[in-house]
């Protein structure tokens, strides 16, 4: 930035006032930054944001509140200011304008005044959002503000430092890589201010940007780091991140790694992170190079540490080769070692979630969630939801076969983990491939899938729509069980099973009505004794046990309420069930239009408990433990 | 007030019967000795009653004709049918009394009375009051007299109902009042009603033969009373629970009166054990189309009260099925279908003992009533396998509920405290399930009838419960209830008697099931046995002891399963 250049710009009045309309028109009619004038700085050695940002800057200074700084430590409040400002006068300005005012201000400042950079930056608090303003527009004018390596590292070292754990501190790496990228002399320097200090947090991004110049000579000095012992580790990881002129140069560190870093069991992350780095240029390593990053990372994902099988994980989701099929294929291979993973935090899922999304077909997604199942039992993830979705709208009929030989898997944890899946993908949409593919299933399985899906947790109608096509299977035995299926689940939803039926039995043809005639005669039966318990007043409780009935109902659902509205009951079984709804008036409800009239209470169940529960829920658990953990 | 009670309940009578069992403790009330009653439903010669009134100046024969039900209000259809009133008349006018035996009552005048439990019609009044001058009140007729559904009213009231419960003070009558206001709400604890009661029977002072007949005709009345509202509102849960406390109550007083062996005491209450064992007919009748199917005696109006509804009405519909089994045995077992209706019976218990999922699941300790009259039932129809799985069910339930629930029976059958544990997911601090008497009796039966395999799989793993070892009790009568028989018909044994423990807190440790084994027999053969000959048992009435069990749930006595 020319700052004399600046001082003449607002010299030529006429000039001046010609581009301060403009520059309101822009700031006025929120123009994107695109439209920012070239002519402004045709005259000048400026950048039309200088000009820009520079008669900005005039108009925001003739606003009472804001006083332009003199010294550093008045620099965070006129910041602030201006802020404020620009949130009240422009509220509708763009984030690129006020990111570039920013930059240009510390820049202006600094270099108009002869600013102590450091003193302006320290200056903030760690935590602040001061503290990320100042250091987004530190890494972007790093290459223009005169500064010692000294001033650059201690600058970068308190931005480091104070907002660890902020994703943002990655981009004051990138800016040090930049500034080093070109300018090798600094990059030394700053190593050497490095090695003075005995602190090589930024010694991956120097490297980085140097490397490309000097590759011999990067090399050399990080074994030689290595060798010594200072800086080892992150001399490791910076061994992965320099930038190889050709495909020797490659070879030549892979092989460094082989002899000289990596040992038997043990794993560490920066060799990880390191090897991920090489791998990504892929085209300059040879078969034996690959063999030898893979086959570590396979050792890695069986014998590593949590934190190194993490860091492999995250890195390796995030990998992208010249060589697509090899990248699928260390993935995939990744995948498979990570099945019986541990999973300490949700930190864990992420980069497998991402790993199965690059799996090329729903096969593979799935089988990887079948032995997902096998390893973690009934625990589902949501960190995997979107990839199943994504899975099945990539290709229904492939995802529907695997799902259906995950329902009626042996192993209850599949069946349990595939009925979950089907909640989340919307089957229905391809009910089509789904009636055609299971009624060509043999009489074993169609028995075992009948079974699967109505021991699950689906809708009833869900479940009951996807058995149902069974009723057109060739074996007798097969409608039999499904008809038993029916009337059990009749006798423990009553009328939610009929309503759901009688919705398919509008779409079938005249095969399928004879079948649902058949559940409907026998409907009636079941249907018949409900009108003879309704009929019995000596069965009722609020006919017999008044008193207790409704001591009972005060305390139930009053604890119903508050379950519903515990969070740490939110994965509960039979929450599943179980919907909140509030009435305001009358002392009865009833859902929809169709079912009883029901007395008490403001919250109930929308979707009601079978009736095998009530009987006596510790039994009905125990079964459906017993039933749920079959295995076959 | 009791007159509109009584004309209420007198018109609405269905049968004539249902009259009798207060009409004849009238008749001998109002002075009139009973000479002949002819069969039920088989008036002879028109007359249902024959009597002898001794009056201050005179003697006579007094024949009483009934007509109740359809025939009840005197129309001109009801008045000339075959068989109608004027037949019956003249056939009573014509039928001489003679008993050979008495031949002082040869000559005596005669009077005839029409008694009905409802009006004369208006357009039958000329022709009836016409066939009354021209047959009857003259020379060498006989007198006539028609006790209309108003005059019987007042009747009863000044001379049966009088001395029990239309007293001055009119707590009784308050009392009868506030326990029909009450009976279709639902409610199972009925104080009002208790109190009336007790306090009939308190108040009955003299214990002359008048005064007895009086008491148990109130008592009746009451019965049938509360028997004809629970009709009329299609639910006879109330009158089976009023009714059974009713005659267990009536039975304790009479035995603390020694009247347990009075003949005539011994008449009155039988009409009371008939009302009792109708009702219970009528009730289960009820269930009839129920009882045939799987968890036929789920409501599905309970709800999510169920959970305990459900195996609380198993265990009452059971218990009352149990009782109408050994009534029938008494009552019909000259029957001559009666062996079919006992096996039909016998078949249709076991089906709702094994078919009701809630018959099987103790909530309460008291189940142990329940769990000795079932094996006793098996035991009499020679059915040991049905024991066997019986017990298996009970323990399984026990187990399942101990592992899913980490409860066990509660010990002092306290509602209150398991509606908390159950409806609000959380032990309630008063919740006692560190002692039982039910498990010791499971575990014992278990053992004395071989089925070792049943204690080894559950006695470690029941007794082990909360980080304690659970008591094993038995719960033992009084050593002079012999004497006290009465107090078992009256209420709930709680403070009488005393407990025997089974607490060995090293042998549930022990992996010895064998050591286990004769530890446990050892502590309940020392135990011992009471010797109890109820003077109940020697009655007709003997089901009454199941029954008192039954509804106060006091449990079986030792003798029970030991003997």
């Amino acid at each position: 930035m020319n700052v004399k250049e600046l001082e003449s710009l607002s010299v030529n009045k006429e000039h001046m006032n010609q581009i301060e309309q403009e520059v309101q028109t822009l700031l006025q009619e929120q123009k994107n930054y695109d439209l920012l004038d070239d002519k402004w700085s045709a005259e000048y050695d400026l950048t039309k944001w200088e000009c820009f940002n520079y008669i900005f800057l005039r108009i925001l200074s003739n606003e009472p509140e804001i006083n332009e700084p003199k010294e550093e430590s008045e620099y965070v409040t006129f910041l602030e200011h201006v802020k404020k400002t620009i949130g009240e006068r422009y509220p509708r300005l763009g984030y690129k304008f006020k990111k570039e005012l920013i930059r240009f201000l510390l820049l202006y400042y600094s270099l108009l005044y002869d600013w102590d950079i450091e003193r302006v930056i320290t200056s903030t608090k760690p935590g602040d959002y001061m503290f990320f303003e100042n250091m987004w527009a530190f890494c972007g004018i790093l290459s223009d503000l005169p500064m010692s390596s000294h001033q650059i590292l201690s600058i970068s070292t308190f931005f480091d430092e104070n907002g660890k754990g902020d994703l943002a501190i990655g981009q004051l790496y990138n800016a040090l890589t930049d500034l080093t990228n070109g300018n090798n002399a600094i990059g030394w320097e700053l190593l050497d201010c490095m090695q003075e200090k005995g602190d090589f947090r930024f010694l991956v991004a120097i490297i980085n940007g140097i490397s490309s110049e000097s590759f011999q000579k990067v090399f050399i000095y990080l074994t030689k780091l290595i060798n010594t012992g200072l800086g080892s580790p992150e001399a490791i990881m910076a061994l992965g991140f320099v930038n190889t002129p050709d495909a020797s140069s490659m070879d030549e560190i892979i092989r460094y790694f082989e002899s000289k870093i990596v040992k038997p069991d043990d794993y560490s992350i920066p060799v990880v992170m390191a090897l991920v780095n090489l791998l990504s240029k892929s085209d300059w390593l040879n078969d034996s190079n690959i063999a030898f990053i893979t086959g570590y990372f396979e050792s890695a994902m069986i014998h590593g540490v949590q934190k190194v099988k993490l860091t492999l994980l995250d890195r390796v989701s995030r990998l992208k080769t010249q060589n697509q099929e090899l990248t699928t294929e260390i993935k995939r291979k990744l995948l498979l070692l990570a099945v019986d993973l541990i999973v300490e935090n949700s930190h864990f899922l992420a980069p497998i979630s991402i790993l199965l999304h690059d799996m090329p077909n729903p096969k593979e997604v799935l089988n990887f969630i079948t032995l997902w199942a096998e390893n973690h039992g009934y625990q589902k993830e949501d960190e995997f939801t979107w990839v199943v979705k994504e899975s099945y709208r990539k290709n229904p009929l492939e995802f529907q076969e695997t799902l259906f030989s995950m329902l009626i898997s042996g192993n209850p944890y599949v069946r349990d983990y595939a009925n979950h899946i089907i909640t989340e993908v919307d089957m229905i949409k391809g009910i089509i491939s789904w009636d055609t593919m299971i009624l060509d299933s043999s009489t074993e399985t169609a028995d075992k899938l009948i079974e699967s899906i109505v021991a699950g947790m689906l809708s009833i109608k869900l479940r009951l729509r996807l058995i149902i096509p069974l009723k057109r299977h060739d074996d007798p035995s097969v409608r039999s069980h499904l008809l038993q299926w029916m009337i059990w689940l009749t006798h423990d939803y009553g009328e939610l099973v009929k309503a759901a039926i009688q919705e398919i039995h509008d779409e079938s043809n005249k095969l399928d009505k004879e079948f649902l005639d058949q559940y409907m005669s026998l409907y009636e039966v079941i249907s018949e004794i409900w009108n003879q318990k309704v009929s019995v007043k000596e069965l009722d409780p609020s006919q017999t046990n008044s008193y207790y009935f409704s001591q009972f109902n005060r305390i139930y659902h009053k604890h119903q309420s508050k379950v519903m509205n515990d969070n740490s009951m939110g994965k509960s079984v039979l929450l599943q069930f179980v919907t909140k709804i509030q009435i305001g008036r009358g002392h009865h409800w009833r859902i929809g239009a169709n079912s009883s009239i029901d007395p008490l209470n403001e919250i109930k169940v929308t979707t009601p408990f079978p009736v095998t529960y009530y009987m006596s829920p510790d039994r009905y658990n125990f079964d459906a433990n017993l039933r749920r953990n079959r295995t076959w | 007030m009791l007159n509109i009670i009584l004309t209420r309940y007198l018109a609405n009578l269905r049968e004539r019967n249902e009259l009798d069992w207060i009409f004849a403790p009238l008749l001998q009330s109002m002075g009139y000795q009973i000479l002949d009653r002819p069969s039920q439903g088989q008036p002879e010669n028109g007359k249902d009653y024959v009597t002898l009134f001794c009056g201050e100046s005179n003697k006579r024969i007094v024949h009483f004709q009934i007509k109740a039900g359809a025939d009840k209000d005197i129309s001109s259809r009801v008045f000339t049918k075959e068989d109608g009133i004027r037949e019956s008349l003249l056939a009573a006018k014509d039928a001489k009394y003679r008993d050979l035996s008495q031949p002082e009552l040869d000559g005596l005048p005669v009077k005839i009375v029409l008694v009905h439990t409802g009006t004369l019609n208006q357009n039958c009044y000329e022709q009836f009051n016409g066939f009354i001058d021209d047959n009857f009140n003259g020379i060498n007729q006989p007198d006539f007299e028609r006790w209309d559904l108003y005059k019987l009213a007042d009747l009863f009231s000044e001379h049966l109902f009088n001395e029990f419960l239309f007293t001055e003070s009119q707590i009784s009558i308050d009392l009868l009042k506030k326990t029909l206001a009450l009976l279709g709400t639902g409610d199972t604890e009925h104080p009002y009603y208790k109190e009336l009661i007790r306090t009939i029977l308190s108040s009955c002072i003299k214990k002359d033969k008048l005064s007895i007949i009086r008491l148990l005709s109130t008592l009746n009345l009451i019965g049938q009373l509360i028997f004809q509202y629970s009709q009329e509102i299609d639910n006879l849960h109330p009158a089976k629970e009023h009714v059974t406390y009713l005659i267990l109550q009536t039975w304790g007083w009479l035995l603390e009166n020694h009247l347990d062996q009075t003949p005539f005491v011994i008449e009155q209450f039988a009409y009371m054990f008939l009302l009792h064992y109708w009702i219970t007919d009528q009730y289960l009748d009820k269930f009839k189309d129920l009882l045939n199917i799987d968890n036929g005696l789920y409501s599905l109006k309970g709800s999510s009260f169920e959970t305990i509804a459900f195996p609380l009405r198993c265990t009452e519909i059971i218990n009352c099925l149990l009782y109408h089994y050994w009534c029938d045995i008494i009552l019909h077992r000259d029957n001559e279908n009666f062996e079919a209706m006992k096996t039909g019976l016998e078949n249709l218990i076991t089906k709702c003992i094994f078919d009701n999922v809630g018959s099987t699941i103790p909530l309460f300790d008291n189940y142990s009533v329940t769990l000795i009259n079932i094996i006793k039932f098996f035991d009499f129809i020679k059915k040991p396998d049905f024991v066997r799985r019986y017990l298996q069910e009970v323990f399984n339930n026990i187990a399942i509920t101990k592992q899913m629930s980490q409860r066990l029976p509660e010990l002092k059958n306290n509602m209150d405290n398991l509606i908390e544990f159950i409806a609000n997911d959380e032990r309630p601090i008063e919740y006692w399930d560190s002692s039982s008497y039910l498990l010791e009796m499971l575990f014992e039966i278990s053992l004395r009838r071989g089925y070792d395999d049943l204690f080894k799989t559950y006695f470690k793993f029941l007794r082990k419960h909360n980080d304690d070892t659970v008591k094993l009790l038995v719960y033992h009568p009084p050593t002079d209830f012999i004497d006290y028989e009465h107090i078992l018909f009256q209420h709930e044994l709680i403070t009488e008697g005393y407990t025997s423990v089974f607490q060995d807190e090293l042998d549930v440790e022990s992996d010895n099931k064998d050591l286990l084994i004769d530890s446990f027999k050892k502590f309940y053969q020392d135990d011992g046995v009471e010797d109890l000959n109820l003077r109940t048992e020697s009655t007709q009435f003997l089901p009454l002891v199941f029954l008192a069990h039954s509804y106060y749930l006091t449990p079986w006595f030792p003798s029970s399963w030991r003997s």
